[in-house]
């Protein structure tokens, strides 16, 4: 039986599934092999039987391309030109070490793990394929369809039980690109795609004059808001509303003479939900920052992205599944660091590492951190060789994307680049694979297929297979 | 009885595959097979309702049958594979049929020649003769049976057997190792239509892990198969049955792969014929017959994959046993290798009180709609009032509401034939030709962002005129097919231009592309399964798709040197304004990608003709599409109408024609193919027929009988038929009398007049072209397929906050000279001020309680003005506004 080579994938002892057939060979010598029994042996570990760990999801975006070879995996040996300007330093795991400018995230990678490995061919700025797993370039990045596949977030919308009064599926600040070239850019990939506008995510709004400067780096500024129609238009009171609802009853009674009762259970139960959006306090008082500690604001740094994730938490307290918190652009400058990416680096890091670790240490007081899944990724990384400007440009081979949370094996590594951090050395690891690992958390079968407008099924995570040596 | 048991069936299904990703690890621990979510049915998995436990009831179904018949009359088992289902069927004397193979009594009278399976099923044990003798009830029949070459060894065809069991234990299905990507490292082709990788995989892949001739029992695919071994899958097949002892066969005799002169399969013949059953006959089973090329023929009943197109009706189970489970017709999908062949069943359970009203036919639309819900024991609903039958008319045929003028004077006629008057009147209208024009845009992809804005122009105009002229629905199917030169100077060339990008400012659509176009638009068939592999659910192969294809493959594009536009924009989403020129060029072929081989034009279903020398392939295609025996292009036309107007196609989706997805009344549908044509493609003659019908006329409101069918069109179906956004845009506009003003249009230029959708310019330096906000919220297509699933008819959360909370809605009812602040400026009562409002939303006068709950309010106001907007408001978002009925 020398022919069962098996994946090299390592089993949850620790043996891998090569060096369990080996062992299986080896008892063949002694006459007791056969297939069943040592297939039997994997059973009881079971591949698919972990039950999902995360309540929740809360995914970071960095639009526009994370340099994360200067945060996440630095190459202090590389030649000049490469290695950046940055030192490594020591986090609280042993041999793992993060960027200088990310110290309070150093000490939260016991609770995290780095992927090293991640690439795609999508193309440059181009978020469907972290979203949804769907790795194809497209003819146009700047607007979306509804022929594209839907987005993880979406995914957690249709499977939403009749019964959540919350939507499953909340996007923050607004949507991706809003800050960018006008407004008029939506970039794809938070969208519910073929599966129907009725699983898009709920975006909220911002002011996107409002701009801060972190030594000399401008992020977005101030607090996202409910969406214009989600909460009550200017001048109308709920006390108007419930008055208008009421005479609205009464003309629908004639409905009842129209047609058979059932007929119309699902644009009521629609009705309801909107109501309920307009009138409910969860929603309202997860936005309200009001009565937040302002030294908790501080924390997590005034900025949109810091308000953003703090606003984030607070709706995962609430019961909401899949939130999504992205850094978005002002004007045309952020994480697409063509020009002085080191300097902007400076100022942008330190309100990252303030965010992302007050957003840890928060849900861990809470009591959260182990239902609830926190990502920080990026739509690609960034050219491996500092530009003229002190810039670096698009890059789709390799970069980093970092788990943390619920269902993470903390203080893990996975997969590496190379010298130069400028493509895979070891354990490739696709968009597919990332969606593949958020989906098997929240406990949703990532083969799970969707069906295209053409009616072909397609799964969700698009071939995907969850990197299960970050798992617990 | 019957009404407690209809319809949930499939609304539980929706529900569990919705919250399947939640409940699945905590039911079993393991992701369950995702079969269910694909909408198919596992065959196998599907257990076929208990038969009656008792031998009353096993004698209650059997009877007193005047003669009993088997088929075959005579079984030869040739060949240690052969089996046989026989099927037992008694005659009663009403005349009825029932189907006894479950039931009878089924002996042998020499021992060991043939073993006698439950239901009927016979497999050889040893060369001889003998009789099987079946009896049921006071009924006997003798067979002759005759065994030989039982001892001769008999090689297992890898494709038409092994590959086939695969197909039995749903190995190959798109759910499990079917999917391009494999399961578990383990890939097959999809329900086996590649069979040489197939081979490769299972005999060579991972160093042919999967298969071991020298220890058949110990090959890992049947230890897996029979759940022996963890498997995801779990347990596909026991060891004892066809599917397992085929599999194992194979193994056994060393992995044959086939001899190159296997004779093809060439169709399935199932037993017995369609027709109707009727309690207590609750039971069908079912033998199917391969034909083979060499004109042998073999029971291939345990090698079938069965599966019912609705579940709720009629079940099936692996072995080919059918449940009836209530009144109704189902289709019965056998499917043996890559033939499919349907049976279709009908059901019928009597109502004891069922009276049959003999309600009036207006035409023969109602004769074959009544015939069938007659059959079904379904009464159909009453006429609807004249209010509603003038809203409905108004919305179906034009779009419009009626204004509170027309509204009275079609309350005030009481000639008998007030409403043929009023459909002859708005066929007449020009926003009847508005309408149409625009419906067919959608599905013809007229929108700038690919056309450019002068296109998406003269694409409509042309169009649009013929809608008002009438034109025969076969020539404008004929210009659009053989259209070429420039798309701005011969619109329909716009059919082929093709998205631009800066990289390609030429682009043509590609061949496969327009195929599926073709095929949707003209046949309502949906073909893209079919691209990759031959399509699972239906008889289209890929061969099929990509004969398809090859029509289009001499399509070609070049620049207008007359219309060049602008030189290339900064942006890719900004228009260039140039036009393109279609053009057929003398070469260019399409290759099937699995097998390399260069492909003829055929049309589905169409035998292959060959192609006139020097004919253009488009102009051959058009005469064959618009012939008149040609079956699918007038089906699929008065189909699409019939699903407008009624909400629900009598095939529906109204886009996916296929045998697994069968016509609600099949008559019905024939009988508007057949006036179409014999009025040469009149589409206005059509809708008037339907429109004219009682069917179209019958009021929402269900009664005992009929108020869970939603297929045989016995009420107006208000469900389906929420206004698309153009109409509630324009409704909403009319009601309250602002008209919304579009950049570039003159204002009261309603939508349905727009040539698209994106027509909202943004300016400044990344000036696009967008759509208006209200119609993108409420499902406007983008027209980027030509699918009628792209109008998204579904009422979301976010469109009942635009109507209770929007901007839109709120400045048409605040604006303050609109059709409320004119009423208020003519002093008028405030009955008559409620009057003219409803007349105007719900173009009905109100009903006395609604006078009073609406002056109530507004007595009570301070501002009165104030009080009337809640009025509006309240009746701009009652779903009597927002659904026609």
């Amino acid at each position: 039986m020398i022919t069962m080579l098996g994946s090299r994938r390592r089993l949850c002892d620790g043996l891998t599934r090569r060096e369990t057939l080996k062992a299986g060979a080896l008892s063949l010598l002694g006459g007791a092999f056969n297939l069943p029994s040592l297939l039997a042996a994997e059973e009881k570990r079971g591949p698919g039987t972990r039950p999902g760990k995360a309540r929740s999801v809360i995914l970071l975006y960095l639009l526009g391309g994370a340099p994360t070879q200067d945060m996440f995996d630095l190459k202090p040996n590389a030649p000049d030109r490469i290695r950046g300007e940055f030192k490594p330093v020591a986090s609280n795991v042993s041999g793992i070490q993060i960027c200088e400018h990310l110290p309070l995230t150093a000490r939260w990678m016991h609770r995290a793990a780095l992927v090293r490995s991640v690439n795609h061919k999508a193309g440059c700025h181009n978020p469907l394929a972290s979203y949804t797993g769907y790795e194809v370039a497209l003819p146009d990045i700047t607007s979306t369809k509804d022929t594209y596949p839907p987005s993880m977030g979406s995914v957690c919308e249709y499977l939403r039980k009749p019964q959540d009064d919350l939507p499953a599926y909340l996007y923050l600040p607004n949507y991706a690109g809003a800050g960018n070239a006008g407004g008029v850019v939506r970039y794809p990939g938070p969208y519910a795609g073929f599966l129907g506008k009725r699983y898009d995510p709920l975006f909220s709004e911002f002011n996107p004059a409002i701009v801060r400067k972190i030594k000399g780096t401008s992020v977005l500024g101030g607090e996202p808001f409910l969406a214009r129609n989600t909460r009550l238009a200017e001048g109308i009171t709920l006390d108007a509303l419930q008055t208008r609802e009421g005479l609205l009853q009464q003309f629908n009674r004639q409905q009842r003479r129209l047609e058979s009762d059932r007929a119309l259970d699902d644009v009521t139960r629609m009705q309801q939900r909107a109501l309920s959006l307009l009138t409910s306090t969860k929603l309202k008082s997860a936005f309200d920052l009001s009565k937040v500690d302002p030294r908790l604001r501080d924390q997590y740094d005034r900025t949109l992205f810091g308000a953003s994730a703090l606003i984030g938490r607070r709706l995962v307290e609430a019961g909401v599944r899949f939130v999504n918190v992205t850094w978005d652009f002002p004007g045309d400058n952020s994480w697409d660091t063509h020009a002085a990416n080191f300097a902007w680096l400076r100022g942008a890091l330190p309100s990252l590492d303030a965010t992302y670790s007050t957003l840890l240490q928060d849900l861990e007081g809470l009591g959260l951190l182990d239902e609830t899944l926190v990502v920080l990724m990026s739509d690609m990384g960034r050219t491996p060789q500092v530009n003229a400007a002190a810039g670096r440009d698009h890059w789709t081979y390799c970069y980093t994307v970092v788990f943390a949370g619920a269902g993470i094996r903390g203080g893990t590594v996975y997969g590496a680049s190379d010298a130069h951090a400028a493509y895979v050395k070891d354990r490739p690891v696709s968009t597919g694979d990332i969606c593949a690992t958020i989906y098997y958390c929240l406990g949703i079968d990532p083969e799970m297929p969707v069906h295209d407008r053409g009616g072909r099924p397609v799964p969700v995570a698009h071939g995907g297979r969850p990197i299960r040596e970050i798992l617990v | 009885m019957l009404r407690s048991r209809r319809l949930p069936l499939p609304i539980l299904f929706a529900d569990l595959n919705r919250v399947k990703g939640f409940d699945k690890r905590a039911r079993n621990g393991k992701w369950a097979h995702s079969s269910l979510c694909l909408g198919l049915v596992l065959a196998a998995a599907l257990p076929a309702g208990a038969l009656p436990p008792g031998e009353a009831e096993k004698a209650a179904v059997i009877g007193q049958p005047v003669s009993i018949s088997v088929r075959p009359a005579m079984i030869r088992l040739s060949g240690p594979q052969a089996m046989q289902q026989v099927i037992v069927t008694g005659r009663y004397g009403d005349g009825a049929e029932r189907d006894l193979t479950p039931f009878c009594a089924l002996s042998a009278e020499v021992p060991d020649v043939v073993t006698i399976g439950p239901g009927g099923f016979l497999q050889p044990r040893k060369d001889g003769r003998t009789v099987l003798v079946v009896q049921a009830g006071p009924r006997t029949a003798r067979v002759p049976v005759v065994v030989t070459d039982f001892g001769q060894p008999q090689p297992v065809s890898f494709r038409q057997q092994f590959i086939a069991a695969l197909g039995v234990g749903g190995c190959n299905q798109g759910a499990c190792h079917g999917i391009p990507s494999g399961r578990g490292g383990f890939r097959l082709s999809l329900r086996g239509h590649d069979p040489d990788a197939d081979y490769l995989e299972l005999t060579r892949g991972v160093f042919a892990r999967r298969t071991n001739p020298l220890a058949p029992e110990a090959s890992l695919i049947y230890h897996k198969a029979l759940g022996r071994v963890p498997h995801e899958g779990g347990q596909r097949f026991g060891a004892d049955t066809v599917a397992a002892r085929t599999m194992l066969a194979w193994l056994r005799q060393g992995m044959p792969n086939d001899p190159p002169a296997l004779p093809a399969l060439k169709s399935l013949e199932i037993v017995p014929g369609p027709g109707v059953r009727t309690p207590p006959a609750r039971w069908q089973q079912l033998a199917v017959l391969a034909h083979f090329s060499d004109g042998s023929v073999r029971d291939v009943t345990r090698l079938t994959v069965f599966s019912s197109s609705d579940d709720g009706i009629a079940r099936v189970d692996g072995k080919g046993l059918v449940e009836l489970r209530q009144s109704g017709e189902a289709a019965i999908l056998c499917r043996y290798l890559d033939v499919i062949q349907c049976l279709r069943l009908t059901y019928l359970e009597p109502r004891q009180d069922f009276h049959w009203p003999n309600p009036p036919e207006h035409n023969y639309v109602d004769r074959h709609v009544f015939a069938k819900l007659k059959m079904l024991n379904i009464v159909p609903s009453d006429l609807c009032t004249d209010q509603e039958f003038l809203r409905r008319v108004f919305l179906d045929l034009c779009g419009i509401l009626p204004t509170p003028e027309e509204v009275r004077n079609f309350l005030a006629d009481r000639r008998p034939d007030r409403r043929a008057r009023l459909i002859d009147r708005l066929l007449e209208r020009p926003e009847f030709a508005d309408f149409w024009a625009f419906k067919w845009l959608d599905l013809l992809r007229c929108n700038r962002l690919t056309i450019q804005i002068k296109g998406s122009h003269v694409y409509r105009q042309w169009l649009r005129g013929h809608v008002e002229r009438n034109t025969p629905w076969s020539q404008v199917a004929r210009e659009l097919l053989t259209a070429s030169g420039s798309t701005f100077t011969n619109p329909p060339a716009n059919y082929y231009r093709g998205a631009y990008n800066n990289r390609a400012p030429v682009a043509v659509r590609d061949p496969q592309t327009l195929a599926e176009m073709t095929a949707q638009v003209f046949f309502g068939v949906r073909m893209q399964c079919a691209q990759c592999h031959n399509h699972p659910y239906e008889r289209w192969t890929q061969d099929d798709y990509h004969h398809m294809a090859a029509w289009f493959a001499q399509v070609k594009a070049k620049a207008d040197p007359v219309q060049p536009g602008s030189p290339p924009p900064p942006y890719p989403w900004q228009l260039r304004e140039d036009a393109i020129v279609i053009y057929s060029a003398r070469a260019g072929e399409v290759t099937q990608p699995r097998t390399g081989k260069v492909m003829t034009p055929k049309l589905l279903g169409v035998p292959a003709s060959p192609l006139p020398p020097g004919k253009d392939r488009r102009a051959v295609l058009a005469d064959l599409v618009t012939a008149a025996d040609n079956p699918f292009f007038a089906r699929a036309t008065v189909n699409r109408l019939w699903f407008h107007l009624l909400g629900k196609g009598i095939v529906d989706p109204p886009d996916d024609f296929r045998d697994s997805n069968p016509p609600a009344n099949e008559a019905l549908l024939d009988a508007l193919a057949r006036d179409f044509l014999d009025h040469n493609f009149d589409v206005k003659h059509v809708l008037r027929t339907i429109v004219s019908s009682r069917t179209y006329q019958l009021s929402a409101h269900g009664n005992e009988t009929n108020q869970d069918d939603e297929r045989y069109f016995s009420h107006a179906l208000v469900k389906r038929k929420r206004l698309p956004a153009e109409v509630l845009l324009d409704a909403l506009c009319t009601a309250t009398g602002v008209p919304e003003k579009f950049a570039g249009f003159p204002l009261g230029t309603r939508t349905i007049q727009l040539p698209d959708g994106e027509v909202i310019y943004t300016g400044g330096r990344y000036a696009t072209w967008d759509r208006h906000a209200f119609l993108k919220a409420f499902g406007q297509p983008p027209r980027e397929a030509s699918c009628e699933c792209e109008r998204e008819g579904d009422v979301t959360v976010d469109r009942v906050l635009e109507l209770k909370n929007g901007a839109f809605v709120r400045q048409k009812i605040q604006t303050p000279d609109n059709r409320l602040g004119k009423l208020l400026a003519r002093k008028l009562p405030d009955r008559d001020i409620l009057n003219e409002l409803f007349l105007a939303t719900l173009s009905r006068p109100p009903l006395p309680d609604e006078v009073k709950a609406a002056l109530d309010h507004v007595a009570k106001a301070k501002v009165k003005r104030e009080a009337w907007e809640d009025v509006l408001w309240a009746l701009l978002n009652t779903n009597e506004f927002l659904l026609r009925h």
